[in-house]
């Protein structure tokens, strides 16, 4: 009996090691065939965006780029976050960087270039055709003129409020009219909560965006306020303007009438979009790509639709600014097959081969109007009314990252440590009943952020930058119309 | 002539002892090489993973240093002010306490009487129950934390369920919503992964009580309780010392299971030490990490803990010798 | 003497019902793991998939079982999360801790058990001062350390590190094993012309299997489980993750999949929990061992 239980084990776990080589012989047959006459090169591509995971569409068109490409091998690591930012850093530190990489928002163009890390891509093939003119932003993808980066996404992105459909058509309400203000969206998710079984009104995940979304709310009544609470027309953080307490008291309203859902405590992002795309709840806030996560990411999320941010009186509204380019691949300085790795690149910028059924298979919008504007080009109700809502309500705020000396100084404070207590922490301390004075902390943070900026610029212009407060701030910027200088 | 006979005899018979000494200390000498020669790989390993940590994490203590490249910044005890200074510190430093404290109080006890019941003849299937009792031990901590997230969720998990079916309570309960709630979660989840390993530890305590001291209090007419009183209790206290030093620096040292649980939150209320300390070592959010500090608050922090582990430690000495 | 058997029989099933419920996170995980995200998010407590009846238990009717339970999520964690990879590099890692751990402690144990040599009470004192030396943060130093040796980034690097420290328990379990073996023994291995180390290997060794079997079970579990030096050590190697880091970075990016995670979840319980059933006599004695010595 024993030696059968024993025998049992070491069978089932040669089993496992069995299934696990399996994997990787079957790949490395799979580089086996691939021989051809032509010499093999294999081409690295490092990303941080899901579009590049295993079986989604931008690994998939890299599918069959290596079809029509024999002799061009692509290798797709996928990796996120925080994993991405530690991964990259490492090696880079050991020379090993790959062809083309993907980064996360934490790797800006002056650090990529300043280390040497990637080179223009001007050089190689005729990016700046590919796209329209204004996407190309000195110090988010261009610098010293010249290109380093392009946009995969259309730059004119925001947040929304999601609702389903079917669980207000449950609560006897019409699905036709979202709540549009405050007090509707109270109203409204008083009634799903009672009305609908083991369903709330609202969720939000305050774990790890609580000030993320609370700021939205904030942003309605303070347009010039950006996602983090910077205001561009005063060039300084403004956590404890009135309009963020008005909001964080909203926020507590909604969670003292019980609609909130009360896991939202201790849920981060993705444990936030489970649940919603598991009808736990009627109502919340999230961005653009929702959309595509919920269908291909969350198997298919139905009977939802997306509308602006409730406001708190008629006449608010939610206005995004953004900067009109961002970047999304380079090319790195130590390749060592820069043609190929163009080649793929031409591939990856391609309208025809790329942008478009990125918009149709993963419901993301283009950086290109034409494409937006072409109704054939929607398959999702909810990304069509997206796209509305975004060509209404987002601006382009201005573009400090085009003054080297501005640019540096928010690189600096970047690097300077934060306060201990952030937003996010002072929202879920009143939140949860913990923190009794958070308007005081907000004050305090507040000063502690507005100083970190200081001595950043201080310490920029010890490097010799030319860089005061005034290139951070912009007094004719209103939030809601562009920013022209 | 006879003197030069003797003085030859006796060199004769010295040199024949200097040559057997010689030859014994020679195979002596081989044995200590054979000695030294096993011992070489721990000694070296030791030098260099044991002491060499230790060392080196009191030096890191008096730089300021973000751990890239050797440090040079030397700012002599500041890095132990910041942290004696800290209420983040001592916020940590009172989770950590209490999370041990209620930990002992509830494992030392509880897990003797399961113990007790094990240990019983009138217990069928004891071996059975033993290994139920045993599995979270060998279950991986982090992964725990993880499932436990869910376990304890508000809406569906398995605690709310589990208790609102059986009327304890009459609506859920948002065990992760508030810190103080968060810690007593913590330390269930606690009290369940190491609860089988205090068993053991209790049942090999109970094995080696002399039976005839029990026929002999039976004969005497005490019952069960006075047995256990009178005589249970007193064998076991070197055990009780035992188990609760080692339940103490087990939860001293946790860090797996808050990481993964609740991450310290929310808003710090399940926060401890090691996990503060591997804030400041390895997740700067935005900032650079703080090594110099992070080791020094390591050394408070171990200081601290030494004084209840050497006070435990000198009582399972001395009653450890007590017991042969 | 009816309702004694009756007490004693309600007794009983409380107990079982205690132990069920003891272990109910590690049922609900299996069970998890072949149920639907969506089924997850509503009412997770129930062990059974929503469309599951009784009657799919017979084997006539295995087919609709199979229609309703997702291994799907296992293909999931198995190819796309990487576990397969986090499970070689796991079984690497123990095994590799396990092997080092074992002959360094018996090594150790067997001189300081039998043999007396000057500096035997100094070492003795070093090793057991190592449980009450309140250490700073050793980890930041001994990734200093392996960086410097050049194996920061490399699964010998994380083995070294994990298997590098001081095993108290294990050389005490020797080191008591071995001085208990009686002299004869040695004496009539070197008549037979045996040298030191052929009689440590051919004599000693084989006597000791339980304590190496014991220092097996507990390291073995140790390892797999181990957590905070895998943690640090992949911070930059993703590739070289084990289990419990795999699983944790798997939830940071994926926490919405939680049918997968409870997959991934199985997949690392399983063979621990084999290993221990397996092994369980001579772990349950190491521990006895361990708080009576």
């Amino acid at each position: 009996m024993k030696r059968r239980s024993k025998i049992f084990g070491v069978i089932m776990i040669l089993f496992m090691l069995v299934l696990a080589g399996c994997q990787n012989e079957s790949s490395s047959t799979e580089a086996g065939s691939g021989k051809s006459e032509e010499k093999e090169v294999t081409i690295k591509l490092f990303s941080a965006h899901g579009q590049f995971r295993n079986g989604q569409y931008g690994y998939e068109r890299i599918q069959e780029f290596m079809k029509k490409h024999p002799n061009i091998k692509v290798e797709v690591t996928y990796a996120h976050g925080k994993n991405w930012d530690d991964t990259f850093l490492a090696l880079a530190s050991s020379n090993e960087l790959p062809d083309i990489i993907q980064p996360t928002g934490n790797f800006l163009i002056g650090d990529l270039v300043q280390n040497g890390w990637v080179q223009p891509l001007d050089a190689h093939f005729d990016i700046k055709d590919r796209f329209p003119n204004e996407v190309f932003v000195e110090g988010v993808n261009m610098l010293d003129g010249k290109i380093y980066s392009y946009p995969r996404i259309s730059p004119k992105s925001g947040s929304f409020m999601l609702y389903h459909t079917d669980l207000m058509e449950e609560a006897g309400l019409d699905p036709a009219s979202p709540p549009k203000n405050w007090d509707e969206l109270l109203e409204m998710g008083k009634q799903v909560t009672e009305k609908v079984d083991g369903v709330y009104g609202f969720a939000i995940p305050l774990k790890d965006s609580a000030a993320a979304h609370t700021l939205l709310l904030a942003r309605t009544l303070q347009p010039t306020l950006d996602g983090e609470g910077f205001d561009f027309q005063k060039g300084r953080y403004d956590l404890d303007s009135e309009n963020v307490v008005k909001a964080i008291e909203f926020l507590l309203k909604m969670k003292d009438a019980g609609i909130v859902h009360p896991n939202s405590p201790t849920l981060g992002l993705l444990d936030y979009q489970g649940l919603f795309a598991n009808k736990q709840a009627a109502f919340g806030f999230n961005a653009q790509w929702i959309v595509r996560v919920n269908q291909h990411e969350l198997g298919g999320v139905e009977d939802y639709n997306v509308a602006e941010i409730p406001v708190l009186k008629e006449g608010d509204r939610l206005y995004q600014g953004v900067v009109p380019g961002t970047y999304d691949a380079y090319l790195t300085k130590s390749t060592k097959h820069p043609k190929e790795a163009a080649e793929l690149l031409k591939w990856l910028t391609s309208k025809e081969d790329y942008y478009v059924g990125q918009m149709k298979k993963d419901l993301l919008l283009p950086p290109h109007p034409d494409l937006i504007q072409d109704e054939s080009n929607y398959s999702s109700e909810q990304l069509k009314k997206m796209a509305q809502i975004l060509e209404d309500t987002v601006v382009y705020r201005p573009v400090y990252e085009s003054n080297p000396g501005a640019f540096e100084a928010k690189k600096i404070e970047k690097t300077m440590a934060p306060p201990r207590l952030q937003l996010n922490d002072i929202i879920i301390g009143a939140y949860i009943g913990e923190m009794k004075d958070w308007k005081k902390e907000l004050t305090k943070l507040n000063d502690a952020l507005n100083t970190r900026l200081d001595e950043a610029i201080k310490k920029a212009a010890a490097e010799g930058q030319d860089v005061s407060r005034d290139d951070l701030t912009f007094p004719n910027f209103d939030g809601k119309s562009n920013y022209n200088q | 002539m006879i003197s030069k006979s003797t003085i030859s005899e006796q060199k004769l018979v010295s040199n024949e002892l200097e040559r057997k000494t010689r030859k014994k200390s020679g195979l002596k000498r081989k044995h200590y090489m054979w000695c030294y020669l096993f011992l070489a790989p721990q000694i070296i390993l030791y030098l260099t993973f044991t002491l060499w940590p230790i060392i080196g994490s009191y030096y890191f203590a008096f730089f300021n240093w973000n751990g890239i490249g050797w440090p040079t910044e030397i700012v002599g005890w500041e890095n132990f002010v910041e942290v004696l200074k800290d209420s983040y510190f001592w916020n940590a430093f009172k989770n950590s306490f209490v999370y041990t404290f209620f930990l002992v109080i509830i494992v030392v006890p509880t897990s003797l009487i399961v113990a007790l019941i094990l240990n019983s003849p009138k217990l069928y299937g004891a071996a059975f129950f033993r290994t139920l009792f045993f599995l979270p031990v060998v279950l991986t901590m982090s992964i725990v934390g993880i499932i436990m997230q869910n376990m304890f969720a508000f809406e569906g998990g398995f605690m709310n369920e589990i208790l609102l079916s059986m009327n304890i309570i009459d609506d859920p309960i948002n065990w992760l919503g508030g810190p103080n709630l968060a810690m007593t979660s913590v330390v269930i989840v606690g009290v369940w992964k190491g609860f089988g390993i205090k068993v053991i530890y209790w049942l090999a305590g109970l094995q080696t009580l002399p039976k005839d001291i029990y026929e002999a209090a039976k004969i005497d007419g005490a019952n069960l309780i006075q047995q256990f009183v009178y005589i249970t209790v007193p064998l076991l206290i070197p055990f009780l010392i035992v188990i609760t030093f080692f339940q103490t620096v087990w939860a001293f040292n946790v860090f797996d299971l808050v990481k993964t649980f609740t991450n310290g939150g929310p808003l710090f209320g399940t926060d401890m030490v090691p996990l503060y300390i591997y804030r400041y070592a390895f997740e700067m959010d935005g900032g650079l990490p703080r090594m110099g500090f992070a080791s020094a608050a390591g050394i408070v922090y171990g200081m601290a803990t030494m004084v209840i582990t050497l006070i435990l430690g000198a009582l399972v000495r001395k009653y450890g010798k007590n017991r042969y | 003497m009816k309702r004694r058997k009756l007490i004693r029989f309600l007794f009983h099933f409380v107990f079982l019902v205690l132990t069920l419920a003891w272990v109910y996170p590690l049922i609900w995980t299996v069970s998890s793991s072949l149920k639907t995200n969506r089924e997850m998010f509503s009412g997770s407590v129930k062990l059974f998939p929503d469309k599951f009846e009784w009657s799919f238990l017979l084997p006539s009717n295995w087919g609709q079982l199979e229609e309703i339970l997702q291994f799907d999520n296992y293909s999931r964690a198995w190819y796309i999360a990487n576990f397969s990879q986090y499970f070689i590099n796991t079984l690497l890692f123990t095994f590799a801790v396990v092997i080092i751990v074992i002959t360094l402690c018996a090594l150790t144990g067997y001189v300081l058990g039998r043999y007396d040599f000057p500096g035997k009470f100094l070492i003795m004192g070093a090793i057991i001062a190592t449980m009450f030396i309140p250490a700073g943060y050793t980890i930041i130093p001994l990734w200093q350390l392996i960086n410097a040796l050049g194996l920061g980034k490399s699964m010998a690097g994380l083995v070294l590190a994990e298997a590098g420290g001081t095993h108290v328990l294990y050389i005490l379990l020797f080191t008591a094993f071995f001085s208990r073996i009686p002299k004869e023994l040695e004496e009539a291995s070197q008549i037979d012309g045996a040298g030191f180390v052929r009689t440590f290997f051919t004599i000693m060794l084989p006597l000791a299997k339980p304590v190496i079997a014991t220092t097996f079970i507990l390291q073995f579990i140790n390892s797999w489980n181990s957590f905070f030096v895998p943690l640090v050590f992949t911070i930059h190697r993703p590739d070289l993750r084990t289990l419990g880091v795999g699983m944790y970075s798997f939830v940071e990016d994926n926490s919405s999949d939680l049918a997968a995670m409870a997959a991934g979840a199985t997949i690392s319980f399983i063979p621990i929990v084999v290993i221990f059933l397996i092994f369980q006599k001579y772990f349950v004695d190491g521990i006895a061992g361990s708080v009576k010595g």
